[in-house]
C-alpha cells in the first residue's frame, strides 16, 4: 500500500476516534459505493462569537498521489465570500501551499482548524478575490453584512 | 628494513627484567595501577558488550520480555567500575603532588606504643585537601552515551509513552510529565523501524521518510516549524524508540489478556 493510502486510512481512523467539536470530515463514496480516500468533504463551523458563527462551511479536499509530501487541494464552494478564497473556491493559506508552509506532518485536524482560524482573521496581504477583499479593506459594514448573509446559506442545523 | 633483520635469530629474553633497587617501589606502584586500570577498562568494555547483546537478543526474540534486574545489574556494575576508575585516577594524580610529598616527609615519631598519643592528635584537617576531594573524571563520550542509554532503557521499559526526565536540559530546566508519540508523523501509524534525525531529533518510520527523501537529496524536515534540513545520512535507527514500541505493545497485549481473564 502506498504511503498516501496508509496515511489517509490513519487520518480517517484518528478522526473517527476524536475530532474538534462541530467539525465533520469524511471521504466521499464512489459510484459503486466504495470509499474514495483521496477526496474528502468536510465542514468548518464558524467560531462562536464571530460573524461566521451561525454557519458551517463545506469544503472539499483532494489529496494528490504524492500526499503527504504534497498538500491536499482545499476548496470552498465556487464564489465563496472571503478575501483569501479565489473565485474558484480554492483557499489561499500558507500551510496549504507546498512552496510555503506545508509540511508532511500537518494533519487533517490542523488543516481544518487552520481554515476555521482564517475565516474571521483574513490575511489582507494576499487578496484572492476582488469582491470580499475590497469590502474588507474599505467598507467593513458591507463586508460584515455579506458574511452574515452567507452564514445563513450554510446553517449549522442540517 | 624489517625488525627481524636487526635481531639475532635465536634471541631469548631473560625471565625477569633487571631493575635498579631504588626504582623497584616506583615501578611496582605504577605497574599495579596500570594493570588494575587496564582490567577495569576491559571489564567496562565487557559489561557494555554484554548489555548490548542482551538488549539485541530480547529485541530479536519476540517472546522475551526485558528483565529489569538484568539491566539494573548492568547499570550498577558499570557505575561501580567507573567509580573504581575514578579512585585510581585520583591515586595517580596525588602521587606526585607537592602537598602530598610535604605531608609524607613531615617530622613524625616512629609509631611505637610510647608515641601513640602523638598520632591521636593528627586530625583530618591536617591532610592535604587533594586527598579529601572527590575525584570525578569526565566520562569518555562512548561511556557517557552508554550510561545514558542504559538508564533511558530502564525508564522506557516501565513507561513506554513517557518523556524522559532529562537531568539537565540545555536551557537548565528539567522537563517531565509529557507524553511521547509512538506514531510516525507521516503515516500516523505505530513505528516499526523508527529512524531519528541527528539534526533535530525528530523520528520517522524508515519507509515513509525514505519515500520523502531520495538519496543525495537535502530537504526540509517534514515536521511543521522545524528549521532543519535533512539528508538520508542524518538518520539513524532509534533503538530507544524500538524498545518503547516493544514495551508498549506488550503492555497493551497484557491489558487485553487481563480484561479477557476478568470477563
Ligand atoms: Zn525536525
Amino acid at each position: 500500500m502506498s504511503l498516501c493510502n496508509i496515511r489517509l486510512q490513519q487520518e480517517r481512523k484518528q478522526w473517527r476516534q476524536s475530532h474538534p467539536y462541530g467539525f465533520y470530515a469524511k471521504p466521499i463514496k464512489d459510484k459503486d459505493g466504495s470509499l474514495n480516500l483521496t477526496v474528502w468533504t468536510a465542514g468548518i463551523p464558524g467560531k462562536p462569537g464571530t460573524k461566521w458563527e451561525e454557519g458551517i462551511y463545506p469544503i472539499r479536499l483532494e489529496f494528490p498521489l504524492e500526499y503527504p509530501s504534497k498538500p491536499p487541494k482545499v476548496q470552498f464552494p465556487k464564489n465563496f465570500y472571503h478575501p483569501n478564497v479565489y473565485p474558484s473556491g480554492t483557499i489561499c493559506l500558507s500551510i496549504l501551499n507546498e512552496d510555503q508552509d506545508w509540511r508532511p506532518a500537518i494533519t487533517l485536524k490542523q488543516i481544518v482548524l487552520g481554515i476555521q482560524e482564517l475565516l474571521d482573521t483574513p490575511n489582507p496581504d494576499s487578496p484572492a478575490q476582488e469582491d470580499a477583499w475590497k469590502s474588507f479593506t474599505k467598507d467593513r459594514a458591507t463586508y460584515d453584512l455579506k458574511v452574515r448573509q452567507q452564514a445563513k446559506r450554510y446553517p449549522k442545523q442540517q | 628494513m624489517s625488525e627481524s633483520e636487526y635481531l639475532p635469530s635465536k634471541l631469548s629474553l631473560p625471565t625477569y627484567v633487571p631493575l635498579q633497587r631504588t626504582l623497584v617501589k616506583e615501578y611496582e606502584s605504577l605497574f599495579q595501577l596500570r594493570t588494575t586500570q587496564n582490567l577495569l577498562q576491559q571489564q567496562k568494555k565487557q559489561i557494555t558488550e554484554h548489555c548490548d547483546n542482551y538488549i539485541n537478543f530480547v529485541l530479536d526474540n519476540d517472546k522475551l520480555d526485558f528483565d529489569e534486574n538484568i539491566l539494573t545489574n548492568c547499570l550498577n556494575t558499570f557505575e561501580n567500575l567507573v567509580e573504581s576508575n575514578n579512585e585510581i585516577e585520583k591515586l595517580k594524580s596525588i602521587q606526585d603532588h607537592p602537598d602530598i610529598k610535604k605531608f609524607a616527609s613531615r617530622e613524625e615519631n616512629d609509631c611505637k606504643l610510647e608515641t601513640l598519643d602523638s598520632f591521636h592528635n593528627i586530625t583530618n584537617d591536617q591532610f592535604p585537601d587533594i586527598i579529601k576531594q572527590k575525584h570525578t573524571d569526565a566520562l569518555v563520550q562512548a561511556d557517557f552515551d552508554f550510561h545514558k542509554f542504559l538508564k533511558n532503557v530502564l525508564f522506557v521499559i516501565k513507561k513506554p509513552e513517557d518523556q524522559l526526565i532529562e537531568e539537565e536540559e540545555d536551557d537548565g530546566l528539567a522537563i517531565s510529565g509529557g507524553k511521547v508519540s509512538l506514531k510516525d508523523p507521516l503515516t500516523l501509524d505505530y513505528y516499526r523501524e523508527p529512524y531519528k534525525s541527528l539534526k533535530c531529533n525528530h523520528i520517522f518510520e524508515k519507509s515513509s521518510i525514505l519515500a520523502n527523501l531520495r538519496p543525495n537529496q537535502i530537504k526540509q524536515c517534514p515536521i511543521e516549524a522545524c528549521d532543519s534540513s535533512l539528508s538520508i545520512n542524518d538518520l539513524v535507527l532509534d533503538k530507544l524508540m524500538v524498545i518503547r514500541i516493544r514495551s508498549f505493545k506488550r503492555m497493551e497485549r497484557k491489558d487485553d489478556a487481563d480484561i479477557e481473564a476478568v470477563v
